[in-house]
């Protein structure tokens, strides 16, 4: 049996991914979440055997040295000792679906989606990703929709966060953000981690953004609007544009809800289609191509300001459910469709996932 | 009028059924499941092909065995308005059989499809009229006109040849319009083909695939190719054309052909075997195509079907696409090397050696891989998709989007 390296073999320089200030790994700052949830205070022991400690440091976090002043905020150790850490973020006004797909994104590499691409899955802390796993995946397999996101108030917190590991071992974290609409149009500090994401995925809800009659009796409070989403313009508006005219963040747009436009085309062509098998450049570009031209023929250039702005951004059809709710419920569970597609292409882009094909997942979204 | 382009009603063997019929209670919402009951029509609501909602209230007959494949059934319908069709739905308790819902939308999207492309032409009549569908219920269902004819798996007659040519003819301009849309019908059977004076009408819309996907084991020996029922390679047009001979053989003679190529006797059947023989091949790669095949049957027909398709008009947003993706390209491809370079002297010669460097040269172009200076010196190739060289420690990879620095 191997046994596990200590963190002092890894420890390196990362941002946190809060307050963007950069942290490295300290052993005399670690705490464990107590029966209470509460933070206290972890006193590593050196004389205990590497298997235990790696198991205890698997669960603690690090306290962000920039906390003074502050919010105290806690970083899991594991997203600090394993690879340069990937943030992602789910941006979208309120009611488009950013939970549902980011919950069923999340399903599917549990359920071992990613492996078709070569990465295992594992969970930056146990206890974070058992209870993203109850309280949102099982809830919403089950047939019950998830409450929308509550505010954050003024700390933005990454709902799950997962170990995904190449073939060659090499393991990167990857945080997963899902803010609450409202709180995505703020320009205060709540939103200054968007500065450091690296990945964005922005969801379209057709509600909103497509025009069709038949959508009508479903829109309910949401309107139709042709001017895209305010959080859109808002977290392009707040990204840095280092150089060039584009933003240098790897993005996705999703079109998602596509369940309710299913039999329009070119979605009744997407929709069916099975997953990537190589080639990923190729088959996003074609995707990216067609959705791009289903928007733009029923929506206004706002929709797609993402792809204007961003120099890799690739767009996709999804949808997270699988059909419209009846009351609050979907009495025969839910059905994903492509949920995992987005998150591939970021991935792609952000170097994480090779097809092997030459000039193949590193061309994703150019 | 429910629909401005919803087709007369043919009740020919699809009228109103013989038994009283039994209707649900009114449903507040319309969206439920429209389920016959013991008095009075149900109200529901359907969206048409033009994308309508529509609220009516109809009358449902008994469900018909066997005209549908279980556990979908099927039942005429009758609008107050006095329009007749039928409706083909999954009940409530398959609704949870996700194969039976995803080939009920395998056959919505497939009606919709073939309707947007050909309905108006000449063609329109070759595939069933959908009339309206709902999946957003607890009885997702389609709604169509009523169908045409008779299958050809009723009591068989001795056809003509003038009646064989037409159902030829009709059948492989049929595997040709579904190929203009990318599209393949696995499930062309003789109770799939229904015939009346006007032609044939193809049925079963639930068995129909896009054109290039992995195949899977489908259908029944001998109408199903050897190719579709072993579920090897991709689906093609061919796959269904090998369904047409064999459909055609049976009507002829009157018994199955062979499962896996010519029948023993085609050279005795040479109505069939003149112009369909190649089709019998085993192998898709090697029957003709359906558009080879129909300019051999009834070239006008086939001139008159490749100008069918109206222009996308999506298309000019996908050109868009590609100029935006062309200006990305051109802000890190590398300027193109030029043809000739002229000689120039060198510096020195002129005496300019010492001339301080030149400040007004335009920046390299922004290439999208800029990165400043990280941390160990790490050298990083854009080709390499962020992977860095020189390192094996756990973090040495790094990604195009990474905007860490």
């Amino acid at each position: 049996m191997t046994v596990p390296m200590g963190p002092e073999a890894t420890t390196q320089d990362v941002l946190c991914p809060y307050c963007l200030e950069i942290i490295t790994y300290d052993e005399q700052q670690l705490f464990v979440r107590n029966d209470k949830q509460m933070f206290e205070e972890l006193r590593v022991d050196r004389r205990i055997s590497p298997l235990r400690l790696a198991d205890t440091l698997r669960s603690a976090y690090q306290r962000c040295g920039s906390s003074e002043g502050g919010q105290a905020h806690y970083i899991p150790v594991p997203y600090l000792t394993n690879g340069a850490p990937l943030t992602v973020a789910m941006v979208g006004d309120s009611a488009t679906g950013k939970t549902h797909l980011l919950t069923q994104m999340i399903a599917e590499i549990a359920d071992g989606g990613l492996k078709r691409y070569g990465l295992q899955m594992q969970s930056v802390n146990p206890q974070d990703h058992q209870t993203f796993m109850s309280e949102r995946v099982e809830r919403l397999r089950s047939g019950e929709m998830l409450e929308h996101t509550r505010s954050a108030g003024e700390f933005a917190a990454f709902v799950d966060a997962l170990l995904l590991s190449r073939p060659d071992g090499t393991a990167r974290p990857v945080a997963f953000f899902d803010l609450a609409g409202e709180d995505l149009r703020r320009t205060d500090a709540l939103t200054r981690f968007m500065v450091g994401v690296d990945a964005l995925i922005f969801v379209v809800d057709p509600l909103r953004a497509l025009p069709m009659p038949y959508l009508d009796p479903l829109r309910g409070d949401l309107g139709h609007t042709r001017g895209g989403d305010p959080a859109f313009q808002t977290v392009l508006d707040r990204l840095p544009r280092t150089s060039g005219q584009y933003l240098g963040v790897a993005a996705a747009v999703v079109v998602n809800k596509s369940d309710l436009v299913r039999f329009e085309p070119p979605v009744d062509r997407w929709l069916a289609e099975p997953p990537p098998d190589g080639r990923l450049a190729d088959r996003f570009a074609e995707e990216s191509r067609d959705a791009y031209a289903f928007l733009r023929h029923h929506t206004g250039q706002a929709w797609v300001a993402p792809f204007d702005s961003v120099l890799r951004c690739t767009l996709h059809f999804a949808s997270a459910t699988g059909s419209h709710d009846h009351e609050g419920r979907f009495p025969h569970g839910t059905r994903p469709l492509r949920v995992l597609e987005p998150l591939v292409s970021v991935l792609a882009m952000c170097g994480l996932i090779d097809d092997g094909a030459a000039d193949g997942a590193t061309a994703v979204g150019l | 009028m429910v629909n401005d382009q919803r087709p007369a009603s043919r009740p020919d063997g699809f009228g109103p059924a013989a038994e009283p019929f039994t209707a649900a209670g009114l449903r507040p919402d319309g969206r439920q499941d429209p389920a016959p009951s013991r008095e009075g029509p149900v109200e529901f609501s359907f969206v048409s092909p033009q994308g309508v909602t529509h609220r009516v209230r109809a009358r449902f007959g008994p469900d018909r065995p066997r005209l549908v494949r279980p556990p979908a059934l099927a039942r005429p319908v009758r609008f107050e308005d006095g329009w007749q069709g039928f409706q083909v739905r999954l009940p409530r308790e398959a609704g949870a059989d996700r194969e039976a819902y995803a080939l009920l939308q395998a056959e919505i999207t497939a009606a919709l499809a073939l309707h947007r492309a050909y309905a108006g032409t000449h063609f329109g009549g070759l595939f069933p009229t959908p009339v309206g569908y709902d999946v957003n219920t607890l009885t997702p269902f389609v709604l169509y006109a009523v169908p045409r004819g008779r299958p050809l798996s009723g009591p068989t007659e001795r056809v003509s040849m003038a009646e064989q040519r037409v159902v030829e003819r009709d059948l492989v301009l049929v595997v040709r319009l579904m190929e203009a849309v990318g599209l393949v019908h696995r499930g062309i059977v003789p109770g799939a083909v229904r015939v009346d004076t006007q032609g044939v009408q193809v049925w079963d819309l639930g068995s129909v695939v896009r054109a290039g996907r992995p195949r899977v084991p489908y259908g029944i020996p001998p109408y199903a190719s050897p190719e579709q029922r072993a579920g090897v390679g991709t689906t093609d047009a061919r796959d269904a054309l090998w369904s047409v001979a064999q459909v055609l053989y049976h009507l002829v003679t009157g018994r199955p052909g062979s499962p896996d190529g010519p029948p023993a006797d085609l050279a005795t059947q040479r109505s069939v075997a003149e112009t369909l023989g190649p089709v019998f091949a085993r192998q898709a790669a090697d029957r003709p195509t359906p558009d080879a095949l129909l300019r051999t049957l009834a070239p006008e027909i086939a001139a008159e079907a490749a100008g069918a398709l109206l222009p996308d008009p999506m298309e000019r947003h996908r050109r868009e696409f590609d100029e935006i993706r062309r200006r990305k390209h051109a802000t890190f491809a590398p300027p193109p090397p030029t043809a000739h370079t002229p000689y120039v002297p060198a510096q020195e010669h002129l005496g300019t050696a010492d001339a301080p460097p030149r400040h007004d040269e335009a920046p390299p172009p922004f290439t999208g891989y800029e990165y400043p200076v990280r941390e160990r010196g790490r050298l990083r190739t854009w080709i390499s998709g962020g992977r860095t060289s020189g390192t094996h420690e756990p973090g040495g990879s790094r990604s195009e989007g990474d905007t860490r620095r």
